[in-house]
């Protein structure tokens, strides 16, 4: 049947280039999807405060950690689900490396860091009536042992938001 | 051959969107300072000898020497509140007791109880700072009264508490 079809298709083609030689014209569908943009907006960084060296792990809570989680917002189409994926890299600072562990909350009001749901990686979350949804990650470090340089410690986490 | 063009125009359309597909991603820092742990390295005890009884009170002042010492080692230049007991039992270990009375320590960022020395600001102690390579030095001393209390030796412990 589709040959049949492509056969027609071709001897019509044929048939009007010779009755019309000299001018033609002829149309073609034109297709093209638009998507709204996606912005994730990194508000604050992830700050576990100063820790002694005392073998004991530091924790920021995601949900009670206040200003000392980490804040993203994502801005796109409004009641849209998109995927999330994230990653973090260790803290080092001088020959110590500290690593860590993050937890991320979520939530469409800004508002609801407390009761923010857990959104796992490379899974969906669904932006509020205005295409906003927010995210809050807090962290566990291993533990803090006298073998680490005191310093500052520094690294970073990504997270990334598909349409 | 026209048929392909169409099949692959149609392919064309399907797979388009797909690859059009936005995503964003961005990143924060994480941070989070380590600081040196705190640690006693010396305790050295106070010692009033051998007293006789009824002879009323003897004191012995931070300033002296051979009186009670701690060494101690943590983060350089940091603050730490530090307390000490306000009255120390002593005990002679057969049911009596005696009360060690402290006098306002004194401390230091060098190993001098005689130059650059500084009184914490009560006898509980107060805010002091590390030097700039973590040492801090105390020495307390005090007092115990020998009138009608019975012949022994008695001991107790004067404990500090240190904290950033």
């Amino acid at each position: 049947m589709r040959k049949i079809l492509a056969l027609a298709v071709l001897m019509t083609a044929f048939a009007a280039s010779e009755s019309f030689a000299q001018s033609g014209n002829a149309s073609a569908s034109v297709a093209v999807t638009v998507t709204a943009q996606v912005t994730v907006t990194n508000v604050r960084g992830l700050n576990f405060g100063t820790h002694v060296q005392d073998s004991t792990a530091a924790t920021v809570s995601a949900n009670n950690g206040g200003t000392n989680a980490a804040y993203f917002t994502l801005q796109t189409s409004a009641s849209h689900v998109s995927t999330v994926t994230y990653s973090n890299t260790a803290m080092t600072y001088s020959t110590g490396t500290i690593n860590w562990t993050s937890s991320v909350v979520g939530s469409s009001s800004a508002a609801n860091q407390l009761s923010a749901a857990t959104v796992g990686n490379n899974t969906t979350v669904t932006t509020n009536g205005s295409g906003y949804y927010y995210f809050w990650v807090g962290g566990t470090t291993d533990p803090i042992t006298n073998t680490l340089p005191a310093g500052a410690y520094t690294g970073t986490f990504t997270l990334n938001v598909a349409y | 051959m026209k048929g392909l063009l169409i099949c692959l125009s149609v392919l064309f359309l399907l797979v388009c969107p797909c690859l059009a597909q936005p995503s964003a991603s961005t990143y924060v820092s994480i941070s989070a300072t380590v600081i040196q742990g705190i640690a006693i390295t010396k305790a050295t005890g106070l010692s009033f000898g051998t007293l006789t009884v009824g002879t009323g009170n003897h004191s012995i002042a931070p300033t002296q020497p051979n009186v009670g010492f701690f060494t101690i080692s943590g983060q350089s230049g940091a603050n730490v509140s530090v307390t000490f007991p306000n009255s120390v039992p002593m005990s002679d270990g057969s049911g009596h007791t005696i009360a060690f009375a402290p006098a306002t320590p004194i401390w230091n960022t060098a190993n001098s109880q005689t130059l650059g020395y500084q009184t914490f600001p009560t006898v509980t102690g107060g805010t002091v700072s590390f030097s700039s390579t973590g040492e801090l030095y105390v020495w307390f001393g005090g007092s115990v009264n020998t009138n009608g209390i019975p012949v022994g030796s008695y001991s107790g412990s004067y404990t500090i508490d240190i904290t950033y």
